[in-house]
């Protein structure tokens, strides 16, 4: 797993819809699983998952179950896979119980996360996938991301404000300001170090991320 | 058969959200039955006259359900998409494993159905109303469903048109709204076109509707068949041909440029 931080602006929505291709890119070059993105969307289509940032990009007259079973048709799921597929994925996520129902905000935010899961593509590319989440259910989705990536040895790719959710969900951090980036870091690495990621600003923009206390502190830290 | 397990969660979602506005699926039909009445009464008028050979009953009555059969199939499509943009589902659908073109044309499914239903209740209500519909037999019948989809298939160009343009420009729908007042004026919804002066009745001819209302009016009132309005469906067709290609180039376009310009997400 692999998070990317950064401040408002500094391009991380727009570099995972690049890689979504949901954007043409203006310049460079940008692949996924060796595809160019730009070259050759519909393949990299075939490998990715994007689950935008509070929830949207769902149709708000369908229920959790109903929305879900449309996007796994346009997954190429067959058809008599789209409900046990649904009903799988809203269980992991935690929004089985109702799945029948229209959604609120937050829980379509995990609808969303069901979606990513329930296509099974080996890259996920989540947008801020906790955002507007209450604590626990902050918790338990950080926990199924990591069940999902463990199961199906899935590379996921999350944006996020929170220092301590990258810490804590991510393998390698990347920092990212005004469209480029500015730090990599691999998380074990980071751990090593006393006081973890929020207290290594090696980078500019780490230090900046770290000095405007960008989402979440764990453990009771102030960053 | 995944091409129709999509196509059938397609027109499933398109149904569960059409039928979700309840009120205005009631006022939508409420509307649709008080024209038809008030181009019976409308008809009286007429007296004895024939229009383009018929009765001006069954004339207007069958003239006004198809034009307004074939302009729902393009306010449903315009309106697919405006409501997939609306709802931020847009940046989803273009990260899934489908192709963009293959959803729009599965997008187009329902409202083309749902226009073929509504053709279905306004030619009964017309006959409720006494038009003389004497091509109700079961060729007849064949025969309307002929004219109707190959005139569906005729305006499905301007349908991914007019897609094109909500993706590019977000807000107004100058596509359909043209082409429903081209209809009205120069298709002879109301009255024959030999009656508008040379110039406007040329433009008449290249508009697809003034083609399926002639081969429904010659099915529906004179009792022709298939093989009497051939040279009416081989112009519909070759509106298809050439109009399809367009309007789907045309989206292609529209896609590329939104996708370029990052205002896919846009409403």
């Amino acid at each position: 797993m692999c998070g990317l931080v950064g401040p408002n602006g500094a391009g991380k929505t727009t570099l995972l819809e690049i890689l979504a291709t949901i954007l043409l890119p203006s310049a460079g070059r940008a692949s996924v699983h060796g595809h160019d993105v730009a070259a050759h969307p519909a393949r990299v289509r075939r490998c990715v998952t994007y689950a935008p940032a509070g929830g949207t990009a769902f149709f708000p007259r369908l229920t959790g179950r109903q929305n879900l079973e449309f996007f796994a048709a346009l997954h190429d799921i067959p058809h008599r896979e789209w409900r046990r597929r649904a009903a799988g994925a809203a269980t992991q996520f935690q929004i089985a119980y109702a799945i029948d129902r229209r959604y609120s905000d937050g829980m379509r935010q995990r609808l969303g996360l069901a979606r990513a899961a329930m296509s099974r593509a080996p890259v996920w590319l989540l947008d801020e996938p906790t955002r507007g989440l209450d604590p626990d259910a902050r918790v338990f989705t950080q926990e199924a991301l990591r069940d999902s990536a463990r199961q199906f040895g899935t590379t996921v790719l999350i944006s996020t404000h929170d220092l301590g959710e990258a810490e804590a969900l991510c393998d390698q951090v990347v920092v990212l300001a005004g469209g480029r980036v500015v730090a990599d870091r691999d998380v074990a690495a980071l751990a090593r170090t006393p006081g973890g990621l929020a207290a290594t600003p090696r980078g500019p923009l780490t230090r900046e991320v770290v000095r405007q206390g960008v989402g979440e502190c764990p453990e009771g830290r102030t960053n | 058969m995944r091409w129709f397990a999509k196509a059938w969660a397609s027109v499933l979602k398109d149904a569960r959200i059409d039928a979700s506005y309840r009120v205005a699926f009631v006022l939508e039909a409420f509307d649709g039955l008080l024209m038809l009445v008030a181009y019976g009464f409308l008809a009286g008028l007429f007296g004895g006259r024939v229009l383009d050979g018929y009765a001006p009953l069954g004339f207007l009555l069958v003239g006004v359900a198809a034009n307004s059969a074939l302009t729902t199939a393009l306010v449903y499509f315009a309106q697919a998409v405006r409501g997939v943009q609306a709802a931020g589902a847009i940046k989803i659908l273009l990260t899934t494993p489908t192709p963009p073109l293959e959803i729009v044309v599965l997008s187009s499914i329902y409202p083309f159905l749902r226009a073929g239903v509504d053709l279905v209740v306004w030619l009964s209500a017309a006959a409720l109303l006494g038009a003389p519909l004497v091509g109700l037999t079961a060729g007849g019948v064949v025969a309307t469903g002929v004219v109707f989809v190959t005139a569906a298939v005729a305006m499905a160009g301007f349908g991914f048109l007019a897609a094109a343009f909500a993706i590019v420009f977000k807000r107004g729908d100058p596509i359909v709204w043209i082409l429903g007042a081209a209809n009205m004026l120069l298709s002879g919804v109301l009255y024959p076109t030999s009656s508008l002066p040379t110039a406007l009745a040329t433009v008449g001819q290249w508009l697809p509707a003034t083609h399926a209302l002639n081969a429904m009016r010659d099915v529906l009132l004179g009792g022709e068949s298939l093989v009497g309005v051939w040279p009416e469906l081989l112009t519909l067709a070759a509106f298809g041909a050439v109009g399809i290609p367009l309007g789907l180039g045309a989206l292609l376009f529209a896609i590329r440029y939104a996708r370029q310009e990052g205002t896919v997400g846009h409403v």
